[in-house]
């Protein structure tokens, strides 16, 4: 408590010679306040006991309001997911409860958890699961035996995982929609590697690779008492606490558990400065930094000192300099860079108009300089350590806090007395070591450093400060699903259907006669904006290059839409703009999914069919087959058993808005040249429907100028 | 120490102030806190300037939090002057004639030179295309220097930099519609310090660095706003929405009356509207009341006596047919669907808020079974009874984010059919009794945190016309009936009554220039 007086008596000394100094003798409104002295108890000590079976528990009682809050820790983490599942541990966390358990469904849980507001929830992260509980004390009983429920006997009922996936894809889909989450993202990318275990992303094929046995699987790895630190914060009494944990876990054995080592983090780093290019927004988020340190260095005291310093609070250098005096951002500032178990990584981030995006960078660069090459003025580290051993008493302001540090400190191997030992480091840190460590662990000249925003409107060239990389944010599709097996008999009747088809479409000479089909008509699009009529004439010539001219009647516009076997582009009024690779792709792949191009393919010996069985499609029997290596991907094809067309198709296909399962549902043949062309199709994507089209006319091997399809 | 506790970018001043919490906010805060030991437990004492103070005490720890809430928001702005709460805010941490300056003198001079060159420049400005370019270049060169020169004599963080090194935590503060407050805690022996802070910098505010201030809250805009779809899409529904009230117009302001904005106009907007009865102080922990209560005569005694401001008059008119609007974006689809209801101390607000619960609290919600869980057409859906503000009459807002493939019809479609039920089918006692529950233990949760219990005294002393009407909140939910929820959804819900906003993918360049 004397501390805090002296300090006080300090800083108005510091304040009066500063007033002096600049000749005001106006009083300021704190000036000559006196503090009482804190009144400050000790703070409670949570209890610490280790069961029978390994499992650490924390109790800390709190009487003020009857809830009981339980907070578990599990030592695992989607670190440990295998590379090309990723997403396993967040759906492993997600569907223990989402799922039920072995008596009870998820959706059981819901009803008796939301009927008592109670809550159960369990997750996994990049190095840590948690399970937590919040329920009035009248309800722990409930809320204590699902949660060892959960823990002990999850189900992972599959409707569940599927639930998680369509989420987890819906997040990959929606991932570019925040330059933040971008610029957080791409970031950690550059930072560790792509394929870091701390830095990787879900892809559609990294979700689409998991299944119900592989969320078994790293779950009977991980959870087990002996890995598990369970903490209760409440209006509970101990004794009869630990008792009720010791019964709800009861028979849950421990086992060895073989935490794999954790994932390497790159020591080598140099400077990279890295942009996306994002058109749609006018201020940049800029991020840089590099690896930082461990909290358990001996530097940390001094590390967080520096940091707070340089861009922690109003107080330090980057708000004043950036924010303050030139108004260039409302967000800037630094983290403390640290890491528990492997060293963190420090950055500055900051949001500046696109037009001050250099200019901020530069001043920004400039602040870390001086860090590195000037000591802090007296003020400045008072200031800072002052704040840190004023404000030291919100450690201990909530029993809830105390409990959550207690299992942190737990988790991470380090002392209970951490945050302590830590305060008494700071209280010492002087301005030498300021300079020492920031001119020890910061390495501007090592930065890696991210722009996300509009390039075009910068105030410098990014590549003013050094070579610029664009980084593609473009979302790669899923690959095609695997095949099922076939068996001989299955292979023998699709390839017996098949012939008839070509037979029935007009023979496999006539088909693989076709060297163009030029196609006018109507086609009435379901965009999110709404129906949008457009009239059209498509051009394909075999076997890579469409062409698509389209006008909207009602807008009195045209376009065009061209793919010439390597690149794709638009020619609207306003100019030629070009289409990016994944439009390519899917380009290939629509030209082949025509049925004349595709009956030609099925034709050849060695593609692999398969007989699925017969289905109604529209009140018509049609035979399934599978064809599943084709250039157009994974498709089948529905076979009217009376007329031998194809009166639908299914298949995986790539659209604006991500991966689409489309329907395609064909009617209306009309013999063209002796060809069978459908004048009619409905398409629906993930059982919305998307598109109708609907041709006045079809013609083949027409004269096609070449120069259609040149740029 | 916590990392949480003090993060790299400071948790930035106007947080509360925007759009975002409409999709983060806990939809039960109004219908929170109820123990009638702890109603007992509250002092209130009125200064004789008509401020207003509620004292809770509670030794837990040795800390306490201080919540001034003054009864002014967006909504109180004219046009021509949008987003003046939320600049005002800004500078009420700019300090006074003696905080933040090293020669008030000196800066004063300067400061009044830039108001003049500032109106200079403004009327040039108004001139468009027809500005003499030569004298604009001149007019902003002048005001460069004269910033620079300013700039030698302020020191405009100053006031925030004591409370840092005092020990406070979560310095900050908000503007909504409705309110604008400021808060933050500080260890209990200081709580003098908070007295003489907060009393001067609402006697005495000094606008200074106020045109590099402004360029803050224009970052802080084309974060929120500009850059965000979803922000550009809130934005767009609000002005929909309203064709005469100021809920219409956006919080944080126009960018054009952000830059024309001046100082005059700033303290004037203060001395209306900051008068001591339009003001409320909770103080909720480690303090003593009678403390607390003579230390409030001395410090905020010193405000003077002023007329209390007007209030809006405008009341948005009935809306006499469905209104939408598309904006075409890059991103992923998103819907909301906005229906007019009566303000937050019409009878039928519980109602509402049980609406609001059914709905979408937790996994047993309507709109989270069927539109995530069972049709999987959505990955997040939700209500939110009180949008823009609460003071008058509001939006109710559904919303979804439609899952990948899936489109803002098919959720739209659900949502309604989702609302058609309200209408025609009564609510089961079991889904009744769960609000109801929900409602208690909320309130209970809610006591926990000192700086979260001030800020609900204050608001309900304003809001709700007396901060003991946030102990009654849950008498009125328990009121609730199920025929309630038939007549108050068959009121409001119809297709009249209704806005839709939409962002939609631009699937293609058509789509993009459908938009232009």
């Amino acid at each position: 408590m004397r501390k805090h007086l002296l300090s006080w008596i300090i800083w108005s000394l510091v304040l009066t010679v500063l007033i002096t100094a600049t000749g005001e003798a106006q009083t300021k409104p704190h000036e000559g306040l006196v503090y009482p002295p804190l009144n400050q108890p000790q703070p409670p000590v949570p209890d610490r006991f280790e069961l029978g079976n390994g499992m650490i528990v924390y109790l800390l009682e709190d009487h003020e309001l009857p809830i009981i809050d339980i907070s578990v820790r599990i030592r695992t983490g989607s670190i440990y997911e295998p590379a090309d599942k990723v997403g396993l541990a967040s759906i492993t966390g997600a569907v223990m409860r989402t799922g039920g358990t072995t008596s009870k469904t998820g959706d059981e849980l819901d009803e008796i958890l939301e009927n008592l507001a109670a809550s159960v929830e369990t997750g996994i992260g990049d190095d840590a699961g948690s399970a937590s509980v919040s329920v009035l004390k009248e309800d722990l009983d409930v809320g204590l035996s699902i949660l060892a429920d959960i823990l002990m006997n999850p189900a992972f009922r599959e409707d569940k995982i599927e639930l998680e996936k369509v989420q987890h894809r819906s997040g990959i889909a929606r991932r570019n929609d925040n330059p933040g989450a971008i610029t957080r993202r791409e970031f950690s990318k550059l930072i560790y590697g792509a394929d870091s275990p701390y830095a990787r992303t879900t892809e559609y094929d990294t979700i689409n690779n998991i299944t119900r046995d592989d969320l078994v699987a790293f779950y009977q790895k991980f959870f087990r008492p002996n890995n598990i630190i369970l903490g209760v914060l409440g209006d509970f009494d101990s004794e009869t606490m630990l008792a009720k944990i010791q019964e709800v876990f009861k028979g849950w054995e421990p086992a060895e558990i073989n935490l794999p080592p954790k994932p390497k983090i790159p020591e080598a780093y140099g400077k990279r400065i890295a942009l996306v290019n994002k058109d749609d927004v006018n201020q940049t988020n800029i991020r840089m930094g590099h690896i930082g340190w461990l909290r358990k260095n001996e530097d940390y005291p001094a590390l967080v000192v520096m940091s707070q310093i340089l861009g922690i609070g109003f107080s330090s250098r980057l708000i004043n300099s950036i924010r303050v005096e030139k108004g260039l951002a409302y967000s800037v500032g630094n983290n403390y860079g640290a890491g528990y178990d492997v060293p963190g990584v420090f950055f500055i981030a900051c949001g500046t108009k696109s037009e001050a995006t250099v200019t901020a960078i530069e001043a920004i660069l400039i602040e870390v300089e001086k860090m590195r090459a000037e000591e802090v003025t007296d003020d400045e580290l008072k200031q800072a350590i002052d704040g840190f051993m004023n404000s030291s008493v919100f450690d201990y302001d909530t029993k809830g806090e105390i409990l959550s540090r207690a299992l942190r400190y737990e988790y991470h191997e380090y002392p209970q007395d951490f945050v302590e030992q830590l305060m008494a480091g700071i209280r010492e840190v002087s301005k030498a070591d300021v300079k020492r460590v920031a001119a020890e662990y910061l390495n501007p000249d090592k930065f890696t450093l991210i722009a996300v925003g509009k390039a075009s409107d910068f105030d410098k060239p990014l590549d003013t400060l050094g070579d610029v990389a664009e980084v593609d944010i473009t979302i790669p599709p899923p690959s095609p699903e695997p095949t099922p097996e076939a068996g001989e008999a299955d292979v023998v009747k699709a390839r017996a259907i098949l012939a008839d088809v070509v037979e029935a479409y007009g023979g496999l000479d006539t088909l693989k006669g076709v060297n163009n089909i030029i196609t006018k008509g109507k086609m009435v699009v379901n965009t999110p904006g709404g129906m949008m009529e457009l009239d059209g004439e498509v051009t394909i010539v075999l076997p890579n290059k469409a062409r698509a001219d389209l006008s909207m009647p009602a807008m009195g516009m045209r376009m065009s839409r061209i793919f010439n076997g390597q690149s794709a582009w638009m020619v609207m009024p306003q100019g030629v703009q070009p289409l990016p690779p994944a439009y390519v792709e899917e380009g290939k792949k629509e030209i082949f999914r025509d049925n004349i191009p595709l009956l030609s393919y099925v034709s050849n010996e060695g593609t692999s069919a398969q007989y699925l069985g017969a289905e109604d499609v529209k009140g018509k029997m049609a035979d399934v087959v599978l064809i599943s290596d084709t250039p157009g991907g994974s498709i089948k094809l529905f076979i009217d058993q009376e007329t031998k067309y194809i009166i639908k198709k299914q298949f995986r296909a790539f659209t604006e808005q991500g991966p689409a399962d489309r329907e395609e549902f064909l009617d209306d043949y009309r013999d063209v040249s002796g060809v069978m062309v459908a004048f009619h199709t409905i398409l629906f994507d993930n059982g919305e429907k998307s598109a109708e089209i609907t041709f006045s006319e079809a013609t083949i091997n027409a004269e096609v100028d070449e120069s259609l399809f040149e740029q | 120490m916590q990392w949480s506790r003090k993060t790299g970018t400071k948790v930035p001043k106007g947080l509360c102030c925007l759009v975002y919490v409409l999709l983060t906010m806990c939809t039960a805060t109004l219908y929170a806190a109820g123990f009638e030991d702890v109603e007992q437990k509250i002092r209130e004492h009125v200064l004789s300037n008509g401020m207003k103070f509620i004292i809770l005490e509670r030794h837990d720890a040795p800390v306490f939090s201080g919540y001034i809430y003054v009864n002014v928001g967006s909504a109180d702005e004219v046009y021509g002057n949008t987003g003046i709460a939320h600049v005002f805010e800004h500078m009420a941490f700019k300090g006074t004639t003696t905080l933040g300056t090293k020669g008030y003198d000196q800066e004063k001079a300067i400061m009044d030179k830039m108001d003049e060159v500032f109106d200079q420049l403004r009327a040039e400005w108004a001139e468009g295309n027809h500005a003499d370019v030569e004298k604009l270049g001149e007019l902003e060169t002048e005001f460069k220097r004269l910033q620079e020169e300013a700039s030698q004599y302020s020191d405009g963080e100053e006031y925030t930099k004591i409370l840092e090194q005092e020990g406070a935590v979560g310095v900050n503060a908000g503007t909504s519609a409705d309110w604008t407050a400021y808060f933050y805690s500080l260890p209990s022996n200081r709580i003098e310090l908070w007295m003489a802070l907060e009393s001067e910098r609402f006697i005495d505010p000094v606008m200074r660095e106020f045109f590099k201030e402004k360029d803050v809250i224009k970052e802080e805009r084309r974060m929120r706003t500009e850059s965000s779809p979803i922000g550009r899409l809130i934005e767009e529904l609000q002005g929909l929405a309203y064709l005469a009230h100021p809920y219409g117009h956006p919080i944080i302001g126009h960018m054009s009356d952000i830059n024309t904005t001046t100082r005059a106009e700033a303290l004037q907007f203060f001395k209306e509207y900051y008068t001591p009865g339009n003001m409320v102080a909770a103080i909720v922990g480690d303090v003593n009341a009678d403390e607390v209560i003579q230390m409030a005569e001395k410090y905020f005694g010193r405000m003077p006596s002023r007329p209390n401001p007007s209030r809006v008059e405008t009341a948005e008119p009935k809306q006499l047919g469905e209104r939408r609007i598309k904006i075409v974006e890059q991103t992923q689809p998103f819907i909301a669907i906005a229906y007019h209801k009566p303000e937050v101390r019409h009878p039928d607000n519980a109602v509402f808020g049980a609406i609001t619960d059914i709905l979408a609290s937790g996994r047993t919600s309507r709109l989270y079974k069927k539109l995530i869980r069972d049709e999987k057409v959505s990955i997040s859906a939700g209500a939110f009874p009180g949008f823009p503000g609460d003071k008058y009459s509001n939006l109710f807002l559904f919303y979804s984010f439609p899952a990948q493939g899936h489109t803002n019809a098919k959720n739209e479609e659900m949502i309604l059919a989702e609302i058609e039920r309200l209408k025609t089918e009564l609510v089961s006692e079991a889904e009744l009794k769960k609000v109801k529950t929900l409602a208690k233990a909320t309130q209970i949760r809610s006591l926990r945190s000192n700086s979260g219990l001030a800020g609900m005294l204050c608001s309900a002393e304003f809001l709700l016309g007396d901060w003991r009407e946030l102990f009654k909140s849950l008498e009125r939910i328990e009121k609730v009936t199920s025929e309630d929820i038939k007549r108050v959804a068959n009121e409001y819900f119809v297709d009249a009554n209704r806005s839709v906003g939409e962002i939609v993918t631009s699937t293609d360049d058509e789509a993009k220039e459908e938009s232009k």
